[in-house]
């Protein structure tokens, strides 16, 4: 009873990976990698926490579990197809998500891709899915959930690198993705949205120790059966800064439904690093959360994160962070959670 | 401030899992330990044996061990390899030019890596000097990190780490 089928999984793998090499070179010209996380995750609410991932006040064990593969295939010079296959959190393992198909094609500074690509529009965006690659569990979700975990386009992309100095490089990327239908499911209901368009830029300014993020992007969707169509613009920024052994990073997401913000900072005891989280949520959502956390590196494929989080809500009846009002549940506005995460690459 | 009735349950469950996650690493763990006792004053030279390569800013240097640029000069693209994990020389060349431990780079790796702007460097076999010149001739772009009192004259240095130019 103790140990679930599910923690002699992750020990199992675990044991799989820290002997592997980090990703599979099929031939030279052929690679294949992938990443996961998992966890254990509780809170003292019985409201579901988290689109996506609706955690409660029973042992959760897999409701933050995300499973994927990468292909990458270099054609010749310059073209380049890749393929990422998720099981993200929400899905069922027999029903995982293409998250990105694209065909890439680089020529001198620029770069194009078409196909299905991630939304450009946060710091880790890109790597949402591979919990190895931050400091925390999760990204915040307070900034990360803003449009319900929606994280990928089909349309195209164009990238232009330049380099400023030797110490600091621009990169600006504008992006259109054609329609489109995006559900989320809430609780046992499904949202639907169909995306008539979305275009965007993001700006870069990368330094060796430091990233400035700024993107826009504007949205033209109806939310079924609703016929009337929105448009939706959201801007966002992020920093981040390393210096040593610390790592901090802020970013803030604003929108007309709502303006949402968090401040990380985390320090590099060689293996451990302890990292503190503030975040707020504002209009659309109303809470208040800080997230103290630990990450251990246990090789450098696999990490281990302990998470103890309290999110504060002032506002009754509003849903904060959880998928919909906690009086709907009798419950209290304010939750906590405690989680145990193992990530990995390969 | 958790309530629920087998939060002690959870918290013993989490301490298992843990303690049999760490016992089962613990190999690999001892394996990647390397003395720091022994590592501060090595030099290192970042080099290649392509003679048209221009000498490396400090900036430069780091940028380009940080993945977050692939070019020298604007336009020639070129092509990093590393020295084993197990290798000590290659958490001292880490954390001196960059600060940062092999744990680390590897957690950058894995973002760049998975959002489809780069792939982390190749990898050789063992740091033996032969092997990293075998590398570099097969990789006429190839620059790779030595510390300085293993590399042969006659090769490119474009910077050295810390003295730095």
């Amino acid at each position: 009873m103790l140990l679930s089928r599910q923690c002699t999984i992750i020990i199992l793998s675990l044991g799989m990976i820290a002997n592997s090499q980090a990703s599979i070179e099929l031939t030279d010209d052929i690679m294949l990698s992938g990443f996961g996380s998992t966890s254990i995750s509780k809170t003292d609410n019985k409201t579901p926490l988290f689109v996506n991932r609706e955690i409660t006040d029973e042992t959760c064990y897999d409701c933050d579990t995300i499973f994927g593969l990468q292909l990458d295939v270099d054609l010749f010079e310059g073209l380049d197809v890749s393929a990422q296959l998720v099981k993200r959190t929400q899905d069922n393992w027999s029903e995982p998500e293409l998250e990105w198909a694209y065909l890439g094609y680089e020529f001198g500074d620029f770069e194009i891709r078409a196909g299905r690509l991630r939304i450009p529009l946060f710091l880790v965006s890109e790597f949402y899915y591979v919990g190895q690659a931050y400091t925390w569990a999760k990204p915040p979700e307070e900034v990360y959930d803003a449009i319900l975990g929606f994280t990928s386009y089909d349309g195209f992309s164009l990238a232009w690198d330049y380099e400023i100095s030797d110490e600091l490089s621009l990169h600006i990327s504008p992006y259109y993705g054609f329609d489109k239908l995006n559900e989320v499911e809430i609780g046992t209901d499904t949202l639907q949205f169909d995306t008539e368009y979305l275009a965007g830029v993001y700006v870069d300014l990368v330094s060796f120790n430091y990233r400035v993020h700024a993107g826009f992007m504007q949205a033209k969707y109806t939310q079924r059966p609703s016929p009337q169509p929105q448009t939706l613009n959201i801007y966002t920024l992020g920093v981040e800064y390393s210096l040593d052994a610390w790592l901090w990073m802020a970013e803030i997401e604003y929108d007309e439904l709502q303006v949402n913000w968090y401040a990380s900072a985390a320090y590099a005891f060689d293996e451990l690093t302890p990292y503190l989280v503030y975040a707020e949520s504002h209009e659309l959502r109303e809470s208040k959360g800080v997230t103290v956390g630990l990450r251990y590196d246990a090789t450098s494929t696999i990490s281990l994160n302990l998470e103890m989080r309290s999110i504060f809500s002032h506002e009754p009846g509003n849903r904060a962070q959880f998928i919909t009002s906690p009086l709907l549940y009798g419950e209290k506005e304010d939750v906590d959670l405690l989680s145990l995460t193992v990530n990995f690459v390969f | 401030m958790f309530n629920g009735l087998n939060h002690k349950a959870l918290f013993r469950k989490i301490k298992l899992v843990i303690l049999i996650a760490t016992l089962y690493l613990s190999p690999s763990i001892y394996a990647l330990a390397a003395d720091p006792a022994e590592s501060t004053d090595v030099e290192f030279a970042i080099f290649t044996l392509n003679n048209e390569l221009p000498p490396l800013s400090k900036s430069k240097a780091r940028m380009l061990y940080r993945g977050k640029s692939k070019k020298i000069g604007g336009s020639l693209k070129i092509v990093l390899v590393d020295l084993p994990e197990t290798s000590m020389h290659r958490e001292d060349f880490y954390s001196m030019l960059l600060g940062k431990s092999v744990t680390q780079m590897n957690g950058y790796w894995a973002g760049l890596a998975f959002s489809g702007k780069g792939s982390p460097p190749e990898e050789l076999d063992s740091d033996d000097i032969k092997q990293i010149l075998k590398w570099l001739n097969e990789n006429p772009n190839g620059i790779a990190y030595a510390p300085i009192e293993s590399v042969p004259e006659e090769v490119n240095i474009l910077i050295t780490v810390p003295q730095g130019e």
